[in-house]
């Protein structure tokens, strides 16, 4: 009797338990993708046919591989690109998963808490199946007391003195950061609008990341304060400015010292001029995003209206364009005028409507960020490299919109989109 | 039949006698996750974590509750001591609460569970909804042992009051109800220090999303955490007999 009981209600609960949904079954990770026409992140193949096993790519030529694999079939027209990297953003919540629906398989996230950064490290190792971008992070910022950043509820690390620069480095890497991010505004910058940690206080924590083996990247917001930050060693500007157009000078300055920027020009277009997703972005999207986010991007803005601000941003994409300057793509996503993903897209009609080549556009997207931001095995549609792909219905060259609705994504080789 | 069984199927006979006892312990878990994991935004869409957090949330309640009132109340009363003179031992009065107890944060979990895969459509494996499932049942004994410190502490009218002033700052200050993240650091220090934080992060292990730690500390903290309540009732043990109530 009393075993019957334990028996009929251990059943129950296990039938109950096996009656519960499971996730729905994906195709595995591996077979061949083709015919496709494919640009690998730096240049347009002549392959056709790409092969994936178990999430890794294993095979790129023009004839398809003899070996028996499931065949997913392509139109003539349609073309293969690398999984895209969103060299600038706030990832929480459902953000990574957004960002996938565009195409976007990586994305750096350059201040948010470091409790996320040990689950994103693990799961970028794998290459099981996952709805997620995968991340690298910066973690905490390095920020002045009352500094930028302080602002957002969960602590940065404020430098009070030159003695706590080895601390704020040390406890970045203790905490997981794959680089350090520093906020800096100069002393006459045009609009200062926090206190900023000083000069000497900028060298120093980039030389001690860099002893440490680390990316040392910095917030400007003007010229000047990018000057000074490129002065002082930073590995990359993760803001554009428009206060003013780039000089000659910085502009050889970078090139020589090999400093990146990521302009995000599209939160600037936001403030000053407040147009670009209305006119461009949303229309040519359609249906591609849902009606309360849209108001997201397109409401408010224009706060700083300014025609000269505005010309100085499209001259500043111009200049850049024309330079040795590595320029990566990214949102600052999901800032005002910003939405994870969709904005991504955004940057790249951006560079589109200011000239830039298709090529150079997705390859700031591709390669680029992941060869600057020591990303191995992403960003290249290469033999090895991680099966993060976007398959797309006509070339990028007859209009970048053709990213806003991508037939396939592939994350580890699964197809999430 | 031994001794403990007949108890608890005494005890469950009362405690389905007390709607008072049994509807809030079902229903707050389940509403909570309702407005928090489904209906709002607020949870950004994460419903598998945030029926991890509720699911932990709701099997403290049972536990704690009927441990701490029903212990306080049969001890002021004096059937506990009335108990203790009949052959009935100590342990099988407090194993059939256990049973009992976890018998109700199975059925919590049910609850959460199906609504989780009805309204959220939170989808797991077989062998996830399984591990989840025994990870909170065993996870109710350092409540139990927390809530039977209550009952033997707390007179019987004070100990729902004590229980409550305990059960909900530490859901708070564990991350139940909102994540760590957004709180000071200070109450992640704190946090460290309740076993509803270990027996969560074993939850949000099981779905990938646990903390760096290993899963063998947090069960380690759980378990050493049972041991200390335990040794620290032996210590009172004169509170249960009668002899210092």
């Amino acid at each position: 009797m009393k075993k019957r009981i334990w028996i009929i209600g251990s059943g129950v609960v296990a039938l109950l338990l096996w009656l519960l949904p499971e996730p729905t079954t994906t195709d595995d990770n591996s077979f061949t993708l083709g015919p496709v026409n494919i640009f690998n992140g730096e240049n347009v193949l002549m392959a056709q046919y790409v092969s994936v096993e178990e999430g890794i790519i294993t095979h790129i030529d023009s004839q398809p591989p003899r070996a028996h694999q499931r065949v997913y079939s392509t139109k003539l027209d349609q073309w293969l690109i690398p999984g895209l990297i969103d060299s600038h953003v706030h990832a929480w919540g459902k953000a990574r998963g957004h960002a996938l629906d565009f195409g976007v398989t990586t994305v750096i996230d350059l201040f948010g808490h470091p409790s996320q950064l040990g689950k994103a490290r693990h799961q970028r190792r794998s290459v099981s199946f996952q709805q997620e971008a995968d991340m690298w992070g910066a973690g905490r910022l390095v920020t002045a007391p009352k500094g930028h950043g302080t602002q957002f509820g969960f602590s940065p690390h404020p430098l009070a003195s030159d003695g706590s620069v080895e601390d704020a480095v040390s406890e970045r890497i203790a905490e997981g950061s794959d680089f350090i991010k520093i906020v800096y505004t100069a002393e006459g910058a045009d609009y200062p609008h926090r206190p900023s940690i000083s000069y000497q206080q900028l060298q120093h924590v980039i030389h001690v990341a860099h002893a440490q083996q680390m990316l040392a990247v910095v917030h400007v917001a003007d010229h000047l304060s990018a000057e000074h930050a490129v002065a002082a060693g930073a590995d990359g500007l993760v803001h554009g400015f428009f206060d003013k157009p780039m000089s000659e000078e910085l502009i050889d300055t970078m090139e020589q010292l090999k400093v990146f920027i990521v302009p995000t020009n599209i939160i600037y277009e936001h403030l000053v001029h407040g147009e670009f997703n209305k006119q461009v972005v949303l229309p040519a999207c359609g249906d591609c995003f849902n009606k309360t986010n849209a108001n997201n991007l397109s409401g408010g803005g224009a706060s700083m209206v300014s025609t000269t601000f505005y010309n100085n941003l499209k001259t500043n994409t111009r200049l850049l364009a024309e330079s040795d300057v590595d320029v990566l793509v990214g949102s600052d996503a999901p800032n005002p005028g910003t939405a994870h993903g969709i904005s991504l897209i955004a940057e790249l009609m951006w560079l589109e409507a200011q000239g830039i080549n298709w090529q150079s556009a997705i390859n700031s997207a591709t390669a680029l960020p992941a060869k600057r931001w020591r990303i191995e095995n992403r960003g290249l549609l290469l033999v090895g490299q991680r099966a993060d792909m976007v398959l797309i219905d006509s070339s990028p060259e007859r209009g970048m919109e053709v990213l806003l609705n991508p037939t396939a994504v592939w994350k580890n080789g699964y197809q999430v989109r | 039949m031994s001794q403990w069984i007949v108890e608890a199927q005494m005890d469950m006979r009362a405690l389905l006698r007390s709607p008072s006892f049994y509807l809030p312990a079902f229903a707050f878990p389940v509403v909570f996750y309702f407005f928090f994991g489904i209906m709002l935004d607020f949870s950004n869409g994460h419903s598998d974590y945030l029926l991890i957090s509720y699911a932990c949330f709701g099997i403290m309640g049972p536990p704690f509750f009927h441990l701490a009132v029903s212990l306080a109340s049969e001890r002021t009363q004096g059937w506990l001591t009335l108990k203790l003179l009949s052959p009935m031992q100590f342990n099988s009065f407090i194993a059939a609460k256990l049973f009992n107890s976890a018998l109700f944060s199975v059925v919590i979990l049910l609850l959460l569970y199906i609504e989780a895969a009805w309204l959220a459509d939170v989808r797991l494996w077989f062998w996830q909804w399984g591990l989840l499932t025994l990870i909170f049942t065993l996870g109710t004994l350092p409540f139990a042992a927390l809530g039977m410190l209550i009952g033997a502490l707390a007179p019987d009218r004070a100990a729902a009051g004590v229980v409550n002033l305990i059960y909900l700052p530490m859901a708070l200050l564990s991350g139940l109800w909102f994540p760590l993240f957004l709180m000071p650091d200070w109450v992640q220090w704190v946090a460290y220090g309740l076993p509803s934080y270990h027996l969560v992060q074993l939850g949000y292990g099981v779905i990938g999303q646990g903390d760096e730690v290993s899963w063998y500390w947090h069960i380690t903290y759980l378990c050493l955490f049972s041991v200390g309540m335990m040794l620290i009732l032996r210590g009172l043990s004169g509170r249960f007999s009668g002899s210092n109530p």
